[in-house]
């Protein structure tokens, strides 16, 4: 066992095992981390569209569809404090690990009732691989991004100092 | 099968109305209005709650993660801190021949069972931001636990924390690091009172254990040892009073948040297993931060501050880390199931936050108290544009007559501070006051605490929001 951090936005938000992607991703229904290779035929699963009224991630390749349930309930073990995310995954000392930044859907970056703000640098780009680019073009015009939460900057009331 | 509920059970929720309400009922007590004095000195039921102050909080709805340092934030968590401390038992030192009408009120059934009508929501309050911080997902097994659980104290290597770099680069290191050590003192002077909470009843081996660590904690009975006595020598060596809220006055609302974080575990039983996560980061992780306020109190004090509050916890806390995995943790894991785990986790990662939390509240404050030039600067370059009417601030005026006291408090935002007539002293911390004569002004950052003096007859001041910039 081992434990192994990402980020949820910006750098550092994609972590690679063993060759295998994961990503830290949230909807209405919760949060999960994702492995982010479809197990299909590899495609990437962090600009999968939702579907099934949020139950199922659809591939952005084949359609192939995954439970969101079977990742929040009996996938990776993680945390997130804030940006910060911990999980531990079942390899070695001796596993492979590197981070990189890759776009990740709109739909998997809901934030919670206070916030889970976007990074402004993670917007969806092509980059990376052909195939995120291709795919990139696919889910950045489906769902509208979350934006920034505005903070509240009503007048406080004043009292005695 | 289904099954329903017993009719006339429904969840115990106040609407904002009469939560107010209640707020301010509890709040009525004399025991919580402002002061005639500054410290509150030998008396622990007297606890300023600022009751004017608090019809203007809504405490039905969770404060924001950018709201910690706000006044609803002071505010509540000074009630929650004395709805909590109502469980434990307070003494004066001197004497309670001036202060029986002080104990029966603070413990009375009223006073307790005001304060237990309101204290869900205010939990719900102080707390509920965490909820949306933390998220814990997964299949959490007890080896993915440990692994966990040993990687996350890791990142303790000993390095110098927000608190200490800002005493160590304060204009005024002594003023600075007493300023810090007066934000433990409701959680040393009562050291493991919240975790005595969690060794009542019968839940097996685990119980045993854990009555072992507050064994230590308590001294094995010899009350030098135990370790608020401790922290007490700590405090007298650095010329502090070691009352139990003699300091009630400076408390920030960070070093609150942490402090009340282990009481609300400890009183709510549904959150057993994340207090159990929360015992072992802080067990693990005291050992490093103690030598390091070792390390920084030697740095400014010199041998003169008594330190062994601190080494005593570099020492046994090594035990108390590896007892509440060993003998904790993974036992009553095996015993209850993977269901618990991720309370466990969420228990570490919401300590965590908080601690980090107060962390910054302090530092702030450290560099607001060694500022107090540059916020009178701030004053004396915003205040003719305001005069002038060049910038929109609606003024609020206000007086303080003579030889009052001002409660300590914080606005959510930068606001200007002009003195019309008399005098006053603002209080910025400790041993950080700054007089103020007619004319005189400063600009108090947002989430800042500040109180003041009335020194000289009737005081007149003004307030303004200070417009922010485009």
């Amino acid at each position: 066992m081992r434990a192994v951090r990402l980020r949820v936005d910006g750098r550092d938000n994609c972590v690679v095992v063993d060759g295998v992607p994961y990503v830290f991703a949230r909807t209405a229904t919760g949060a999960f981390v994702l492995p982010s290779r479809c197990p299909h035929r590899g495609g990437p699963l962090q600009l999968a569209q939702l579907d099934g009224a949020g139950r199922f991630l659809r591939c952005p390749w084949h359609g192939r569809r995954s439970s969101l349930t079977r990742f929040r309930e009996h996938g990776v073990p993680a945390v997130r404090s804030g940006n910060d995310v911990v999980m531990v995954l079942d390899v070695g000392d001796d596993a492979s690990v590197q981070w990189r930044h890759t776009p990740v859907a709109p739909a998997l970056r809901t934030p919670g009732a206070s916030g889970l703000p976007p990074s402004a640098t993670d917007e969806l780009q092509p980059g990376g691989d052909a195939s995120s680019a291709a795919s990139a073009a696919t889910c950045s015009s489906a769902q509208p991004r979350c934006s920034r939460r505005a903070h509240a900057s009503g007048t406080a009331p004043v009292r005695i100092p | 099968m289904t099954s329903t509920l017993p009719a006339g059970f429904a969840p115990f929720v106040l609407d904002s109305g009469q939560l107010r309400d209640a707020v301010l009922r509890y709040a009525s007590n004399p025991l919580y209005i402002d002061g005639e004095r500054w410290l509150n000195g030998d008396n622990p039921y007297r606890r300023q709650l600022l009751p004017q102050t608090l019809p203007s909080f809504d405490f039905s709805v969770p404060l924001r993660r950018d709201q910690v340092f706000s006044a609803a934030a002071l505010a509540s968590h000074r009630l929650l801190l004395n709805i909590y401390e109502a469980d434990l038992v307070f003494l004066p030192g001197k004497g309670l021949e001036a202060k029986w009408s002080d104990f029966t009120a603070f413990y009375s059934s009223s006073n307790r069972a005001f304060g237990e009508i309101i204290r869900p929501a205010l939990e719900r309050h102080c707390f509920g931001f965490l909820d949306d911080e933390i998220d814990v997902t997964g299949d959490w097994t007890p080896a993915s636990l440990e692994a966990y659980l040993t990687d996350i104290v890791r990142d303790d290597v000993g390095e110098w924390g927000g608190p200490e770099r800002a005493i160590l680069s304060s204009a005024d290191p002594e003023r600075a690091a007493r300023s810090w050590m007066i934000q433990f003192a409701p959680d040393f002077l009562s050291e493991a009172s919240p975790m005595i909470r969690n060794v009542l009843g019968n839940y097996g081996p685990a119980q045993s254990e854990w009555f072992k660590i507050v064994i230590d904690e308590y001294g094995y009975g010899v009350h030098e040892s135990k370790h608020s006595s401790l922290f007490v020598d700590t405090l007298s060596s650095l010329g502090l009073d070691p009352g139990v809220h003699t300091y009630w006055q400076y408390y920030l609302a960070g070093s609150l948040a942490a402090n009340n974080y282990f009481h609300y575990l400890g009183k709510n039983h549904e959150n057993f297993f994340r207090y159990l996560g929360a015992l072992y980061y802080t067990e693990c992780t005291l050992v490093q931060f103690c030598a390091r306020v070792i390390r920084m109190m030697r740095q400014v004090f010199g041998e003169t501050a008594d330190v062994r509050y601190f080494t005593e916890h570099v020492h046994i806390d090594v035990h108390h880390g590896r007892m509440a995995l060993e003998k904790l943790v993974l036992p009553l894991v095996e015993r209850c199931g993977d269901v618990v785990i991720p309370e466990i986790v969420r228990g570490v990662s919401e300590f965590r936050t908080l601690a980090g939390i107060a962390d910054v509240d302090i530092a702030e404050q450290i560099r607001w108290t060694d500022g107090l030039d540059a916020a009178m600067r701030e004053h004396d370059r915003l205040w003719p544009q305001i005069r002038d009417g060049e910038l929109p601030a609606p003024a609020t005026p206000l007086v303080g007559t003579s030889d009052t006291v001002i409660t300590s408090d914080q606005y959510d935002t930068d606001t200007l501070l002009h003195v019309t007539s008399g005098s006053m002293r603002l209080i910025a911390g400790w041993e950080a006051e700054l007089p103020l004569a007619p004319g005189d002004g400063v600009v108090i950052p947002a989430g800042r605490l500040h109180g003041a003096t009335i020194s000289s007859g009737d005081c007149t001041y003004e307030t303004y929001p200070v417009p922010t910039e485009p």
